[in-house]
């Protein structure tokens, strides 16, 4: 089930809300909670819940091990069972199709490949259960011996399919005692709406127009351009959007997520682009890999390389997502040994053009699984054996003008800045401005919603 | 104050929301799409763990909608706000299918009033597509011909600075003709629709040919099978104004609602020309009901034969002793065989989209001479097409 859809805002998401609400027993919440996030993972994909139960009972276990053996050499068995299994699930359920396809080209071999469909958000639930695993195991945090509450963190549907990566640590005391008052739902409400309005209106329409022109075979330097820019605006707002929802249920439910984006589109280096987008994800790999590999103290450039092939791989088992990975680690490591400090004395409309150029190139190297494409793209895009533009560019450019000048404002403070200075000059603004979008910003996303066919969550597929 | 109206607020408009789900259904913006409206799917075990019946429900929720063809035209509304229409031509996205089950994305050209789908080549699927044809040719007895007929559209014949926004069809075909059996002969139709291009042989709102560009395909297809065609000077010429048709529902642009085609079609249901529907029951045997040429109560395209069938069978009693064609195809040839009728003793229309049985059973009843797989460009990019017409021989 995906948040942008009929059934979830009209029946799924109000049930639940009542449902929970009608006992203030943590226990009662939480059980609603499980029942609620089986039948949404289940919806489209029953057979995988077992997978994700599974998960949960094994990582629950070692954790228990973990605590009674706290520093002994059970502890570290404990833990490397969690890590291969977790790593394992990984490997098999999304990587082995792609690993026997290399074999088989590398060493002209005829292995079967067993093409297993991806259980959806295994990425992330692997990830937030082998965070648990760990922080047992260094000490920074305590066991949860409640195998209910336990399965209620692994498969809270607010941010089970497609992150941010919450952390047990970091919801570990809300799991067996918190509350919600209007505060929270009024907040709660007001993230989702954002999220909803961000994926509905910007999204999907910037999606279309990019796959429209990215899938053609007709490619110009304008229409190129075109295209990857408006897949830039697609997966920003799909997946800000999508932790926007994230953190607003999260809120309705009485659990406070950490944020996942601060406007990467105003970054002013690749480096600041990092510590804006995906946050959850790169401080995960901050926290789980580079820091124990040592750093930037003992082989930097080993462990952000080794770092950012590991975050490109994250992404999708293909070449182009490994490819996007060294991409950035290469950049990053450029700043940091090269010109990182000369770019800090650039003029912040440089740094932006500068920043801003390699991302949208990146997003290419992310868009097109296929290698061949990518080539015809980069080809295309930077004028080799393509016109400068085509009919195609004009109008697409000219028939979505004013969701490219929405998606540039949308994507940067402006707004929030403009709409806080309004409140603070009008109490009568501020009083009803807030409930008036909220009711025309679900309102237009519902009628949408029934219009529109074109309506992917893309980090489904990782 | 402000929390308690924020959450009246979400409150309210969800209510909303639901009422408006709870509304007895609109199926008039279903309709309008070319499709029937989703159903509730029956809870089967299969259905369940295959994710068939979450799809099922959502389906079925999003077309009983209340107020949906209100809903759908706002959707449009909105749309259109995204920017302005440039003088030089509009390029929209939208969706198609052709009623095998799959949606593929489509992009359409606006242009002179006329809509316009965009082809893109796809080498796997002209595989696919080829592969079924041939194995007709595998299959079908000595005896019968077989011909193949891939009928381009209206965009590969306009100017270069349009054309060349998509793949060439021409390529394509010439392509997808590389690839057939010896035995499939190969109907080549795009310097003679070329040559045309100036007469009305497309319609400007639809995907379709008109009959006239019918005409002009069925004398090429004539001239290769080695018999007479007919002139279409020897039939009176009629028409049905006020048409707007299928791509103009994808876009719906005032400007070219009021500029609607006219659908001119030619007497070709003298009394001697019977057409008779057929399907397999359950129990393998073929029923025949009645059907019509030209159904005089449809104002659109449904007006040749009414709609698609199973199986049409158009019997020309002045050309007893005559050969009998099996056509296979979907709804660009409902223009076409109605010419074609006038050749053959008999043409046997065999749409793979609702005929869903053997086609030995065809070959048995009807033994036809000759056999046609003609299909227009885009059907051949759809992979179940293309499996529904192998997998029924």
């Amino acid at each position: 089930m995906v948040f942008s859809s009929l059934i979830f805002i009209c029946v799924f998401l109000p049930a639940v809300l009542i449902a929970y609400n009608l006992s203030n027993n943590i226990r009662y919440k939480n059980i609603i909670l499980i029942a609620a996030s089986l039948l949404f993972y289940a919806w489209g994909e029953p057979v995988w819940v077992v997978l994700l139960i599974f998960s949960s009972l094994i990582n629950y276990i070692n954790g228990l091990i973990i605590d009674k053996f706290y520093a002994r050499p059970a502890a570290t068995a404990a833990l490397l069972s969690s890590v291969i299994i977790n790593i394992g699930m990984l490997a098999v359920f999304k990587y082995s199709g792609f690993l026997i396809d290399n074999i088989n080209a590398v060493l002209h071999t005829s292995i079967t490949n067993p093409q297993i469909s991806l259980p959806i958000g295994i990425s992330f639930y692997t990830f937030q259960t082998l965070s648990y695993t760990i922080d047992m195991y260094m000490g920074r945090t305590r066991v949860q011996k409640s195998f209910c509450n336990f399965l209620a963190y692994v498969s809270m549907f607010p941010q089970l399919v497609a992150g941010p990566i919450v952390r047990y640590k970091d919801v570990a005391a809300e799991l067996s005692d918190r509350h919600v008052d209007a505060g929270d739902l009024s907040y709660g409400i007001k993230r989702f709406t954002a999220g909803m309005c961000k994926k509905v209106m910007l999204a999907n329409s910037a999606g279309t127009v990019a796959s429209m022109i990215l899938d053609s075979t007709r490619l110009t330097v304008a229409s190129s351009w075109l295209g990857i820019l408006m897949y830039t605006f697609q997966i920003y707002f799909d997946f800000s959007a999508y932790s926007d929802m994230a953190i607003g249920m999260g809120r309705m439910f009485g659990f406070h997520f950490n944020e996942n984006f601060r406007y990467p589109y105003i970054s002013r280096s690749i480096t600041d682009f990092w510590r804006r987008w995906h946050i959850s994800l790169s401080s995960f790999f901050r926290d789980y890999v580079y820091i124990p590999l040592g750093g930037n103290r003992y082989r930097h450039v080993r462990n952000i390389l080794v770092v950012w092939l590991l975050t490109g791989l994250w992404h999708g088992s293909s070449w182009n997502f490994i490819l996007w990975g060294l991409f950035y680690g290469l950049l990053l490591l450029a700043e940091k040994k090269l010109f990182g400090e000369r770019l800090q004395k650039l003029p912040a409309p440089l740094c932006y053009i500068y920043t801003m150029f390699f991302v949208i190139l990146g997003w290419a190297l992310f868009y097109f699984t296929d290698i061949n494409a990518l080539w015809v793209f980069i080809k295309s895009a930077f004028g080799v054996g393509a016109a400068l533009y085509d009919l195609t560019a004009v109008s697409t450019f000219c028939t979505n003008l004013w969701l490219i000048i929405a998606c540039v404002i949308a994507s940067t403070p402006i707004p929030s800045v403009i709409y806080n200075f309004i409140c603070k000059k009008s109490r009568v603004f501020a009083l009803v401005s807030q409930p008036l979008l909220i009711i025309a910003g679900m309102g237009v996303c519902f009628v949408l919603l029934v219009g529109q066919t074109y309506n992917p969550f893309l980090y489904f597929r990782f | 104050m402000k929390n308690k109206l924020i959450i009246g607020a979400f409150a309210l408009i969800t209510a909303a929301c639901i009422t408006v789900l709870l509304l007895p259904p609109d199926y008039e913006s279903v309709k309008s799409e070319n499709r029937t409206a989703s159903t509730m799917p029956p809870v089967t075990s299969e259905s369940v763990f295959s994710g068939d019946f979450a799809a099922g429900v959502e389906s079925f929720i999003g077309d009983s909608v209340g107020f949906r063809s209100a809903f759908m035209r706002l959707t449009k509304w909105l749309d259109e706000k995204r920017g302005f229409t440039p003088e030089s031509g509009k390029i929209v996205s939208t969706n198609k299918d052709i009623g095998t089950g799959t949606t593929q994305k489509q992009t359409l050209l606006l242009v002179d009033h006329t809509i316009m789908e965009m082809f893109i080549k796809d080498y796997e699927n002209e595989k696919l597509y080829t592969d079924a044809v041939n194995h007709y040719a595998e299959k079908l007895p000595e005896n019968v011909k077989l011909y193949n007929m891939i009928i381009p559209t209206q965009l590969e014949f306009r100017e270069p600075i349009y054309r060349n926004l998509q793949d060439s069809q021409r390529d394509a075909i010439d392509e997808m003709y590389g690839m057939l059996d010896e035995r499939a002969m190969p109907v080549n139709l795009c310097d003679t629709l070329y040559e045309h291009r100036d007469e009305y042989i497309y319609f400007r709102t639809d995907h379709h040919w008109t009959q006239l560009g019918a005409y002009y395909g069925y004398r090429k297809f004539m001239e290769t099978a080695g018999g007479e065609a007919v002139s279409k000077d020897d039939y009176e010429k009629n028409e049905i104004r006020n048409v707007l048709g299928y791509l103009y529902d994808r876009v719906e642009e005032p400007e070219i609602a009021a500029d609607p085609d006219v659908i001119e079609w030619y007497d070709l249901d003298a009394e001697n020309i019977s057409v008779h529907t057929h399907d397999v029951d359950e129990n393998g045997k073929m029923q025949t009901y009645n059907g019509t040429m030209y159904d005089r109560t449809q104002a659109d395209y449904l007006f040749f034969f009414g709609s698609d069938h199973p199986i049409l069978e158009i019997t020309n009693e002045d050309n007893i002793g005559g050969r009998t064609i099996a056509v296979m195809k979907e709804s660009y040839s409902n223009v076409f065989t109605p010419w074609l009728a006038q050749s053959y003793y008999k043409v046997i229309m065999v749409d793979p989209r609702l005929y869903r049985n053997d086609f030995q059973i065809v070959m048995d009843e009807f033994s036809p001479d000759e056999v046609l797989i003609a299909n227009y460009i885009f059907t051949t990019n759809f992979a179940d097409y293309c499996s529904l017409l192998k997998n029924m021989y």
